[in-house]
């Protein structure tokens, strides 16, 4: 069987990277005994499928991860024996069964909403603001490799809020295009003149490609 | 909280180095504990916490209610320029504060190219990075190891050092320390109560004076102190090693380390006797456990840590007395787990090939082995008991096997090495080729990968070699050029660095003068000389020059028999007559059966434990 788990990433392992994180599941759940499926083959993997990966650095209270059992269990059970064996910071918040042909979240997922605090007037962050309202483009150089060429990102964020010393702001997120939220905010201080420093970051939610529903809370009924 | 804040954590490689928290890592109330503990290891957390003995003396203290053992491992120069920036000083993992008024600094000391990081990281705690100038309420700094069994290079840095085995000789230690901290004495009444532990050494209690051609003279105890230390401090060993303590739990970490797995020690010490080697004599005597208690280890680790892999642990695992039932043992427990069980370093014959093949998925490549010498005259001379006959029957074994990659280990610069033991690697070189040609005549086969490589030889303290001399820079140079010309080009030649191998030598045997030349490398910039990229050898000799040292007496001088050498006042229990005698048979080209065979005196016998009392 297959179960969608959502996650949240703390402070405490925000340093840890996606790659990491894969591997602090699978020994968590051979900790629990948890009956992962393996894939065939010389060299068998536990079938997990994680979303896309979170920056390091970055907290989130969304994080969802595919994991494929050999035995039926309810989806509380999982998350339930999977937490008794994580370490400070990862907690499973909430988990749901699949049916066995539902895509993998890896494909599912294209935009996420972050909560960025920094250092900055409300005067500056009202510029920054009137900025990307404007619609004005904001063309940044992505650098690649061995070459440099410039992109408008402007296209690829959905909506920006300042409140509480933080914006709150919508990227692309996922497999087609990818916007990291602190990219996007220095760009746009730059382009509006105004200073900024980051002090957290904090993913709060997952949209799905198609209907573009909030994809966060909720996915355990 | 982290001690280092995100900022810093944001600009630095591989942050989740310095931020603590993994799985089995031991969190305690620090007010509800009697001693804090700051364990460090010289070098990078990547390194540190790949290493099995740092892990199992962690778990060790932390197993004790009234101590908090805490895992401290050297900053990356990236984080270490950000700390000095700003004015951040050393920090223990767990609790994410400054050691500077902990209870203990402990090191364990694995290799002699890491005390420039032993210096810093006391330097970057801020405590004095001289024992004379520590003061009541520093922390005494202590160390262990391997590299400790020479005490006197860091003699002035160090408190205290503990020689052999920690196990129960911390204990001891730690129960003393209670007993002073209630009679509120003074920093230096610990230090006599230290001292009277066997196997504990307090060198600002020694003093040393020396012959007008630089030798030691004397080394011995100062007057006021004859009461309290010992002229001769003898290693401690852990005489039940079946029984011994072992960790149920392990701290894993979250990033990737070297050695990422569970280790479990199957046996210590070595049977061989290789004459080079320092582990084979200063473990003595060989002590194993049982396949029961192993596989009792095995299952509490997997269960507790969730690896994917248990790996066997030892000098010389294909002299583990029952291997097969041991990994059949394993196996039956581990794999429905999904975990992999890796055996290191066997001599390859048939029985071992099986075996690899059955336990771990290892691909087809990469089989070791190391002759180390290119004679038998050489090999015979070094006590290693391989022949040739036996490398080549094995390549045989490993090509009919499907594998055709085979790596081989020599050193340069052995004692009475002559250009034709250096040809001599050659000649096996090629003639390993010559067998997998022979094997797979007539038919299409992948080329065969042999690599030689080779390290220079370092002579080690309480090895038989330790009166011998290394041979010079030029001469490693020429040697190793001398090598690669011979060598049929499709084979692969990979060499270390020579200028480490001599630095490595004059650290390894040096006396406690030697101190002032790390203390000036480090002023001038000296860390992390483990590593090839941060290793400057003109650092070291500028240094050796400064503080009016010829480096050369260090590393090129052949010692008399008779002289006091800077670590005599050690045992390992290996006696020195022992030493003596297997130095002389060395330069007779004479060899020495190994313990299974034979008992030859070595003077390990007076631990009354592992094979030196095993009955057959």
């Amino acid at each position: 069987m297959k179960i969608r788990l959502r996650y949240a990433k703390g402070d405490e392992i925000k340093y840890i990277s996606h790659l990491d994180t894969l591997k602090l599941f699978e020994r968590a759940s051979r900790r629990c005994g948890l009956p992962v499926a393996y894939t065939e083959g010389f060299n068998p993997r536990p079938r997990f499928v994680f979303g896309n990966p979170l920056p390091l650095g970055v907290t989130s209270e969304c994080e969802f991860v595919d994991v494929y059992l050999d035995k039926d269990m309810i989806p509380e059970e999982v998350f339930r024996d999977l937490n008794s064996v994580m370490p400070k910071g990862l907690r499973i918040l909430d988990g749901k069964a699949l049916s066995a042909n539902a895509d993998n979240i890896m494909n599912e997922v294209s935009r996420s909403e972050y909560v960025v605090k920094v250092e900055m007037s409300g005067d500056d962050a009202r510029k920054v603001i009137e900025l990307y309202e404007s619609n004005s483009p904001l063309v940044i150089v992505k650098k690649s490799k061995n070459r440099e060429r410039e992109v408008d990102i402007r296209p690829m964020i959905h909506s920006l809020e300042f409140n509480d010393q933080a914006f709150h702001i919508i990227t692309d997120a996922g497999n087609t295009s990818n916007l990291r939220p602190e990219v996007a905010l220095i760009a746009l201080c730059e382009h509006a003149g105004v200073n900024v420093k980051i002090t957290g970051i904090h993913r709060t939610k997952l949209f799905k490609v198609s209907e573009l529903l909030e994809y966060g809370k909720g996915t355990g009924n | 909280m982290t001690y280092i804040n995100d900022e810093i954590l944001a600009q630095v490689e591989k942050p989740a180095r310095y931020t603590g928290g993994e799985w089995n890592s031991v969190v305690k109330d620090k007010n509800a504990v009697d001693i804090r503990f700051a364990f460090c290891f010289a070098d990078v957390y990547d390194i540190g916490m790949s290493h099995l003995g740092y892990k199992l003396i962690y778990h060790l203290l932390n197993d004790r209610e009234d101590t908090w053992c805490e895992r401290v491992l050297a900053p990356w120069p990236d984080l270490e320029e950000k700390m000095r920036e700003n004015n951040l000083c050393l920090f223990g993992l767990e609790s994410q504060e400054p050691i500077k008024d902990f209870d203990f600094i402990g090191f364990t000391l694995q290799y002699e190219m890491s005390y420039t990081n032993v210096v810093n990281m006391l330097d970057l705690a801020r405590v004095p990075v001289f024992s004379k100038d520590r003061k009541d309420g520093d922390p005494f700094v202590i160390a262990g190891g391997p590299s400790a069994n020479n005490t006197e290079v860091l003699a002035d840095y160090i408190d205290i050092f503990s020689i052999g085995e920690g196990e129960e000789m911390l204990h001891e230690l730690m129960d003393v320390y209670k007993e002073w901290k209630k009679s509120k004495g003074d920093r230096i009444d610990f230090l006599k109560m230290a001292a009277r532990i066997d196997g504990i050494y307090v060198p600002c209690f020694y003093e040393v004076e020396y012959n007008e051609d630089g030798t030691v003279k004397t080394h011995k105890v100062k007057e006021e102190y004859k009461d309290y230390a010992k002229e001769k401090v003898v290693k401690r060993v852990v005489k039940d090693f079946e029984n011994a303590y072992f960790h149920d739990k392990l701290v894993v970490p979250y990033v990737n380390v070297v050695h990422d797995r569970i280790m479990i020690e199957i046996f210590r010490g070595c049977t061989r006797g290789c004459r080079f080697c320092q582990a084979g004599f200063i473990y003595r005597p060989v002590r194993e456990r049982s396949v029961g208690k192993i596989t009792e280890i095995a299952n509490k680790l997997v269960e507790s840590t969730g690896y994917e892999e248990v790996s066997l642990l030892s000098l010389s695992t294909s002299d583990y007395s029952s291997l097969g039932s041991l990994c059949d043992e394993l196996l039956v427990n581990i794999e429905e787990k999904k975990v992999n069980l890796g055996v290191p370093s066997l001599r390859v014959d048939s029985f071992s090939l099986e075996l690899m093949e059955r336990v771990s998925r290892v691909r087809k490549s990469g089989l070791t082995f190391a002759p180390e010498a290119g004679t038998q005259r050489l090999r015979d001379v070094i006590n290693k008991g391989i022949t040739e006959e036996d490398i080549l029957k094995s390549s045989e074994i490993a090509f009919r096997g499907g594998w055709n990659n085979i790596k081989l280990y020599f050193m340069l610069g052995l004692p009475t090495e002559t250009d034709e033991d250096i040809l001599g690697i050659a000649d096996m070189a090629h003639k390993i080729i010559d067998v997998y040609e022979k094997v797979h005549k007539g038919r299409r086969a992948r080329r065969p990968e042999i690599t030689v490589s080779v390290s220079t030889f370092v002579p080690k303290p309480f090895t038989p070699f330790q009166w011998c001399a290394q041979i010079s820079k030029e001469e490693i140079i020429r040697r190793q050029n001398l090598l690669k010309k011979a060598l049929n080009r499709k084979i692969n030649f990979s060499w270390h660095d020579p200028e480490t191998s001599i630095i490595e030598a004059a650290l390894s045997r040096g006396d406690r003068r030697v101190g002032r030349v790390i203390y000036n490398v480090w002023k001038n910039g000296g860390r992390f000389d483990a590593w090839e990229e941060y290793m400057n050898y003109d650092r070291w000799i500028a240094a050796f020059r400064e503080e009016g040292l010829d480096i050369t007496f260090y590393t090129e001088r052949e010692r008399d028999l008779d002289e006091v050498l800077p670590w005599d006042h050690v045992s390992v229990g290996v006696t020195k007559n022992f030493l003596k005698k297997e130095l002389e048979k060395a330069k007779r080209g004479e060899t020495t059966p190994n313990c299974m065979e034979k008992c030859t005196g070595c003077g390990a016998a007076i631990y009354k434990g592992g094979i030196c009392v095993d009955e057959n």
